[in-house]
C-alpha cells in the first residue's frame, strides 16, 4: 500500500526541500504553458462583451455543443465495446504474444495524425474501396458517399483513440492479481460473475482514464472532420480551428473554448461519479 | 477409518506441463475433519495437486474425487471445496464483510442469512468490528483470518490453504498456527494445508505427505514421519538429523549392521536393507549425547566447532574424524563441562536411538533444515528449479515486467505527446510563439495610422543601398502565382539577376490573408520588419496594411514601370494613385461544376440552391467572396455595402445551409472536394479552377451573367523591408508588358498590364481566366468600415455555424 504520509515526512528535516525542488521544474513548466496561457485565455473571453461572449458561444453554437459531445461519447463507447474486449484478451490470453499484439495496437501511431486521417478518407472516399463494395453490393445508392457522414466521423474518431481506450484498460487489467481470478471461481462464481464483481471493478480505473483519454480528444478534435466528415458534422474544433487567425473573433472563442473545458469538465465528473471511481480525481 | 469417511482420494494422479512432469503419482485419501498437511521443498508439486483438487488444474492422468464424486470436467466454481491463497487475494474493492459473504451471493444464499453466516464466521476468526474495512486497512494477520473466514463460510467439503502463513513473521505464524488449530477444531471442517515448513507441519498436522520431486515420499503422522522417515529425504527434511553413510554389512534381529564410511560400525533398526547395499544411519541432534571419555565401542570421537546456546538447550556443532558435520543437542543443565570449539568429545547412543535408512544422502553429516539449502542438495536440482521458473505464471509474468513496463511507457509517452501536440496545436496560434526569424528592430515605431510610411525606411540613403549588385529581395506569395512555384524558370525571374544584379528568394507560403495578419501583425505594430521586402495580399488586408502604416511607398526611380497599370486599377479609394500597392493577381470568383454531375448548366447561385444538388455544394469560407455572389444573385451591389442588403444575403445562405444543401463551406480545400467528386459545384477562384482543369475532366467554370466577384491580390513593400529597391525592380519588370504577356498567359490570371495581351498567344488572349469574356459583370467587394466589417463576419459566422 502507498505510504500516503506528507510529502518530506520520512526525511531528515534538512533534506525537505528536495521533494518540493524536484517538483519546481514540472511546476514550472504547467506554471508557463499551462496556467499563463489559460490566464491570457480566460481575459480575451471577456474583451469586446464580457460575459456576453458566453451566452454568444452557446447560442451561436448550439448545433455544434450537442453534436460535438454525442460524437465524442459515441466514439468513446466505440472505444470501449472495441478496446476492452482487445485488452482483455492482450492482458488475459496474450502469453508471448503479448507485447507484439500491443506492437500491433500502437503501430498505428508510428504514422502520423494526418496520414491517419487521410487514409480514412481515402479508404472511405467515393472512389473508395469501402464506398465501392458498399455500391456493387448495393447496400448503398450509387450516389451516396459515405465521406461526409456522421458514421463516418465517428468511425475515424474511434480509430484514432482506440490504442487510448486500449493501453490503459490492458495495464490495469495486467495489475489484476491474477489469484483473484482464481478466488472468484473457488468462491462458487461463475465466469461471468467473477467478471462483473471481480475483473470489471479492478478495471474500472484503467476504464475511467481510457475514456478520458479517448473522451477528451476526441471532443476537441477537428481533423477527422476536416477529412471524412462535410458541413452538417462539424464539431467546435473547427470552429476554433477555422476561426482562431481571425483576430475579431478571438475572444468568442475563447469563450467557446472555455465552454468546451467546462463541459468536458461536468462530463467527466458525472462519469466518475456513475464509474464510481471518484477517488481516483 | 471407512472409506465412505474419505473426504478427498486422489487415484493415480499425474500432471505434465510439457515435457516436465510437475506431479508423478499421487495415490491417496484424506479423511473428513482430518487436518492435512503436504509438505516438501518448493517446486515439489504440492502446490500443482492442491490446484488440481481445487480444479484450476487438470490432471493429466488420474481421478480427483470429492465426496466420492469423480471431479473430471467440473469447474472450480462448481466444486465444494474453497481455498486459502497464498497473499489471501482478498477482493481489494470490497469490504470484509463482502469479501466474506461473497461465495453465499454466489451460491444464491438469502441475504438474511448471508448476514447471519458472514457476522458469525467474522465472529469466529475475532474480526466482528472489522466488517465495513476495507482488506488493505487490515494488517497481514488480520488479512489472514478474513481470508479463512471468506472461505469456511462456506462450510466446504475441504479447506485447501496454499502456504497461508508464509507472509506472515515468525511471532504472527506461531500465533497463528494455534488459532488455525482452534478454528479448525471449531468447525471441524477438513483442512488441506500446503507448506514447506516442516515444523508448521509437525506443529498442526494430524496427518503428513511429504513431497519431493513430484512424488509423495511418505504419508504418516507427525511422530511417524520424524521418527521412522522412509527415506533419506524424508529424515533430512523432517526436524534436523545427522545422516551418516555406510554399507549394510549384517543382520541383527530387527536391527541391521551399518559400516559407516570412516569404518565405525553401528547397529540401527528401522528399514530392512539388503546386505552390501548403500545405507544410512539417522541419529537425531536429541538423541546424541556427547561425552568427555572414550566409551570404547558405540561411540564417535569429534571435535567441538561450535557452541550455540538456545535457551532450554544448547547446540552442539561437532567435527568427527573425517570431517563430517554432526549436530547434537543437550539440555543447558546437563551434567557437562564448559565445552570450547577444539575441545576433544566423544558422541555416544542409546541402543534404540540409531534408525537404518537405505541409501545415500546428498551430503553426509547434519542437515539443515534451511528448505533452500535442502534443495541445493537436491540432484539435477537446479535444472529442476530452472524448470520451474519457466512454469510458473508467476515467474513468467515478474520476467517480463520490464520489458512490458518500457513498452507501456512508451505508449504512454505517445499518449502524452499526441496530448500535448493537441495544447500546441491551440496556443500555436499565440502571438508570441510565431517569431518569423530574426528581426531587426528600426529605429521608429510605425504605429501611427495615418498613411505616412516611417520616414527611415524610405529615406533616399536606404534605397539607394538596395538593388546592389549581390543583394536580395525576399518575396512572399500565394502559392501558384508564379509558374508551378518554380522561381528558376518563372518568366518573371529568369533573367532579373542578370539584369538588375538582385537575386531574388521567393517564398509560396502565404495561404490565408488572417493567418498571414496573425503572425506578422505584432512585429509590424512594433514598428519591426518581418523579413520580406515584397508581400502579396488581397485587397482588403493591402488596404488595411496601408492604413496601418505598414506599406512603404514605392520608389518610382526603380519602378517607373507603374505607370503601365491599367486605369480602371490605378487609383483605389484606399491607395490613391498606387503609391503603396500594385496588383499582382487579378482573378475571379464564380462557379466550378461538374455539367455531367449535375445534369446540365449553372449559370447562378439559385441554380446551385436546386435541391437535387442538395449536400453536394460547397461555399467559400472567404465571407466577401461568399456573401459577394448571394448579394449579386439577389440583385445587389457588394462594391456599394448596405448593410439591410447584406443581411437580407445572410439570412439567404443561413436559410440553405440549414436546409443541408451545402457540403462543406471551406478554405482551400474545395479544391480537394472538387478533386474527388463528393462536391459536384462549388463557389470556386477562377485561376485554380484553370489549374484544375489540366487533370480533371469535365470541370467548367463560370461567372454568373448576374454578376460575379472579383479580387486582387496586390504587391506591397513592408516596413522594416531590407531590399525596397530590388522589391521595387523585381514589380518595374512585372510591369513590363513584354514580361507580363506570357507570364499572366501562364499562370491563368488576368493581367493589370496595360498591353500585355499584345505579348500573348491567340490561345492566350482566348483564354476565358486570362481574359474574361467581354460583358462579365465584377465587382470588387467594398471596403466598409472596421465596426461593419466585425459585424458582417459575426453574421457569417452565425449564418453558416463556421
Amino acid at each position: 500500500m502507498a505510504d500516503k504520509a506528507a510529502l518530506s515526512g520520512d526525511l531528515q528535516p534538512s533534506r525537505r526541500w528536495i521533494p518540493w525542488a524536484l517538483m519546481v521544474p514540472g511546476l514550472v513548466w504547467l506554471l508557463v504553458f499551462f496556467v499563463i496561457p489559460m490566464v491570457s485565455l480566460g481575459k480575451l473571453s471577456l474583451e469586446h462583451g464580457g460575459f456576453s461572449n458566453y451566452q454568444h458561444a452557446f447560442s451561436d453554437y448550439r448545433e455544434l455543443i450537442p453534436r460535438t459531445f454525442a460524437y465524442a461519447i459515441i466514439a468513446t463507447g466505440i472505444c470501449i465495446v472495441l478496446g476492452y474486449p482487445l485488452a482483455y484478451v492482450i492482458a488475459m490470453r496474450g502469453g508471448k504474444r503479448k507485447n507484439l499484439l500491443l506492437a500491433l495496437v500502437v503501430l498505428p501511431f508510428f504514422t502520423t495524425y494526418l496520414i491517419r486521417a487521410i487514409s480514412w478518407r481515402i479508404l472511405l472516399g467515393d472512389r473508395g474501396p469501402v464506398t465501392r463494395v458498399l455500391h456493387n453490393l448495393h447496400l448503398i445508392g450509387q450516389d451516396t458517399s459515405i465521406v461526409g457522414t456522421a458514421p463516418a466521423v465517428i468511425g475515424a474518431l474511434s480509430y484514432n483513440f482506440l490504442p487510448f481506450m486500449v493501453l490503459p484498460i490492458y495495464v490495469s487489467l495486467e495489475k489484476i492479481d491474477r489469484k483473484l481470478l482464481e478466488a472468484g471461481p473457488d468462491l462458487y462464481a461463475s465466469g461471468w460473475r467473477t467478471f462483473r464483481k471481480v475483473t470489471l471493478p479492478l478495471s474500472l480505473p484503467g476504464l475511467f482514464a481510457g475514456s478520458l483519454l479517448t473522451f477528451i480528444p476526441a471532443s476537441g478534435d477537428f481533423i477527422n472532420v476536416e477529412f471524412v466528415g462535410s458541413d452538417a458534422q462539424r464539431m467546435i474544433g473547427n470552429v476554433v480551428a477555422n476561426n482562431f487567425v481571425k483576430e475579431q473573433f478571438r475572444p468568442g472563442l475563447s469563450a467557446l473554448s472555455f465552454v468546451l473545458m467546462a463541459l468536458i469538465l461536468i462530463g467527466v465528473l458525472l462519469y466518475a461519479r456513475l464509474l464510481g471511481t471518484e477517488e481516483l480525481i | 477409518m471407512s472409506m465412505s469417511d474419505e473426504v478427498i482420494r486422489l487415484e493415480g494422479i499425474r500432471k505434465q506441463f510439457g515435457s516436465f512432469v510437475a506431479v508423478h503419482e499421487a495415490d491417496f485419501g484424506i479423511q473428513r475433519g482430518e487436518f492435512f498437511a503436504l509438505l516438501g521443498p518448493s517446486g515439489c508439486g504440492k502446490t500443482t495437486l492442491l490446484r488440481m483438487i481445487a480444479g484450476f488444474e487438470d490432471p493429466t492422468a488420474g481421478r480427483v474425487l470429492l465426496d466420492g464424486q469423480d471431479q473430471a470436467g467440473v469447474p472450480p466454481y462448481r466444486r465444494q471445496v474453497n481455498t486459502v491463497f497464498q497473499q489471501y487475494a482478498l477482493f481489494p474493492h470490497m469490504s470484509v464483510f463482502d469479501n466474506v459473504a461473497f461465495g453465499l451471493r454466489s451460491n444464491r444464499v438469502p441475504e438474511a442469512e448471508v448476514k447471519r453466516r458472514a457476522n458469525e464466521m467474522l465472529e469466529t476468526v475475532r474480526l466482528s468490528d472489522y466488517g465495513r474495512r476495507r482488506p488493505g486497512q487490515l494488517s497481514g494477520g488480520q488479512q489472514q483470518r478474513v481470508a479463512l473466514a471468506r472461505a469456511l463460510v462456506n462450510l466446504p467439503s475441504a479447506l485447501l490453504l496454499d502456504e497461508p502463513l508464509a507472509a506472515l513473521d515468525l511471532k504472527l505464524r506461531q500465533a497463528m498456527q494455534i488459532e488455525l488449530k482452534r478454528i479448525q477444531r471449531e468447525v471441524g471442517i477438513t483442512f488441506v494445508f500446503v507448506t514447506h515448513d516442516q515444523e508448521e507441519a509437525l506443529t498442526m498436522s494430524d496427518r503428513i505427505a511429504v513431497m519431493s520431486q513430484g512424488r509423495v515420499e511418505q504419508i504418516g503422522s507427525p511422530q511417524e514421519i520424524y521418527n521412522a522417515p522412509s527415506s533419506v529425504f524424508v529424515a533430512g527434511f523432517i526436524g534436523s538429523a545427522n545422516l551418516l553413510p555406510g554399507t549394510a554389512v549384517a543382520r541383527e534381529g530387527n536391527a541391521t549392521i551399518i559400516e559407516l564410511t570412516m569404518g565405525t560400525r553401528v547397529r540401527a533398526e528401522g528399514q530392512q536393507i539388503e546386505i552390501g547395499s548403500p545405507a544410512s544411519v539417522m541419529l537425531r541432534p536429541e538423541l546424541l549425547n556427547p561425552v568427555m571419555t572414550d566409551p570404547g565401542s558405540g561411540g564417535l570421537s569429534a571435535t567441538v566447532t561450535d557452541v550455540i546456546f538456545q535457551g532450554a538447550d544448547i547446540r552442539l556443532i561437532s567435527d568427527l574424524a573425517d570431517g563430517t558435520e554432526v549436530v547434537s543437542t543437550v539440555e543447558t543443565d546437563a551434567d557437562l563441562p564448559m565445552l570450547r570449539p577444539g575441545d576433544k568429545i566423544w558422541l555416544t547412543w542409546d541402543a534404540r536411538s540409531p534408525y537404518a535408512l537405505s541409501g545415500h544422502p546428498a551430503f553426509a553429516g547434519a542437515t539443515n533444515t534451511d528448505v533452500d539449502e535442502v534443495q541445493a542438495a537436491l540432484d539435477g536440482k537446479t535444472d529442476l528449479k530452472h524448470k520451474l521458473k519457466e512454469l510458473d505464471p508467476r515467474a513468467v509474468l515478474k520476467g517480463s515486467t520490464t520489458r512490458r513496463n518500457l513498452f507501456i511507457g512508451a505508449g504512454a509517452a505517445v499518449v502524452a505527446a499526441v496530448a500535448t501536440g493537441i495544447g500546441i496545436a491551440v496556443s500555436g496560434d499565440d502571438k508570441q510563439s510565431s517569431n518569423p526569424g530574426t528581426t531587426e528592430p528600426t529605429t521608429t515605431a510605425a504605429t501611427d495610422t495615418t498613411a505616412v510610411a516611417p520616414t527611415t525606411s524610405t529615406a533616399p540613403g536606404v534605397t539607394a543601398v538596395g538593388g546592389e549588385p549581390g543583394s536580395t529581395v525576399t518575396v512572399l506569395n500565394w502559392p501558384m502565382y508564379i509558374e508551378n512555384d518554380d522561381a528558376s524558370s518563372s518568366v518573371l525571374l529568369k533573367g532579373f539577376t542578370a539584369d538588375t544584379g538582385v537575386k531574388v528568394d521567393y517564398r509560396p507560403e502565404i495561404d490565408s490573408n488572417d493567418g498571414f495578419w496573425t503572425k506578422y501583425e505584432p512585429y509590424l505594430s512594433q514598428g519591426q520588419g518581418i523579413d520580406a521586402d515584397l508581400v502579396v495580399l488581397t485587397g482588403w488586408l493591402a488596404s488595411r496594411f496601408i492604413e496601418q502604416g505598414y506599406a512603404q511607398r514605392f520608389d518610382t526611380s526603380a519602378f517607373p514601370n507603374k505607370a503601365n497599370v491599367v486605369s480602371a486599377r490605378s487609383n483605389p479609394s484606399w491607395d490613391p494613385g498606387r503609391a503603396y500597392s500594385i496588383p499582382w493577381t487579378i482573378g475571379q470568383t464564380g462557379i466550378a461544376y461538374f455539367p455531367d454531375k449535375v445534369g446540365g448548366k449553372i449559370e447562378s447561385i439559385s441554380d446551385l440552391l436546386n435541391p437535387a444538388l442538395k449536400n453536394r455544394v460547397s461555399l467559400l469560407d472567404e465571407w466577401r467572396d461568399t456573401l459577394g455572389l448571394f448579394m449579386l444573385d439577389l440583385g445587389m451591389d457588394p462594391s456599394k455595402v448596405n448593410l439591410d442588403e447584406a443581411k437580407q444575403a445572410m439570412a439567404a445562405i443561413k436559410k440553405a445551409r440549414d436546409e443541408g444543401q451545402f457540403r462543406k463551406i471551406a478554405g482551400n480545400s474545395y479544391l480537394d472536394d472538387l478533386q474527388t467528386g463528393e462536391v459536384w459545384a462549388a463557389l470556386a477562384w477562377s485561376g485554380d479552377i484553370a489549374g484544375l482543369k489540366k487533370d480533371t475532366p469535365g470541370i467548367e467554370f463560370v461567372l454568373p451573367p448576374k454578376g460575379a466577384m472579383s479580387f486582387s491580390d496586390n504587391a506591397l513593400i513592408p516596413i522594416g523591408a531590407k531590399n525596397p529597391r530590388g522589391a521595387a525592380l523585381l514589380l518595374n519588370r512585372l510591369y513590363d508588358p513584354t514580361v507580363a504577356g506570357p507570364f499572366y498567359e501562364a499562370i491563368n490570371y488576368v493581367p493589370s498590364v496595360r498591353g500585355a495581351a499584345e505579348y500573348m498567344s491567340t490561345a492566350g488572349r482566348a483564354n476565358p481566366f486570362v481574359n474574361p469574356p467581354a460583358g462579365s459583370k465584377l465587382y470588387e467587394f467594398d471596403v466598409v468600415p472596421e465596426d461593419i466589417e466585425s459585424e458582417l463576419a459575426a453574421l457569417f459566422v452565425e449564418a453558416t455555424q463556421l
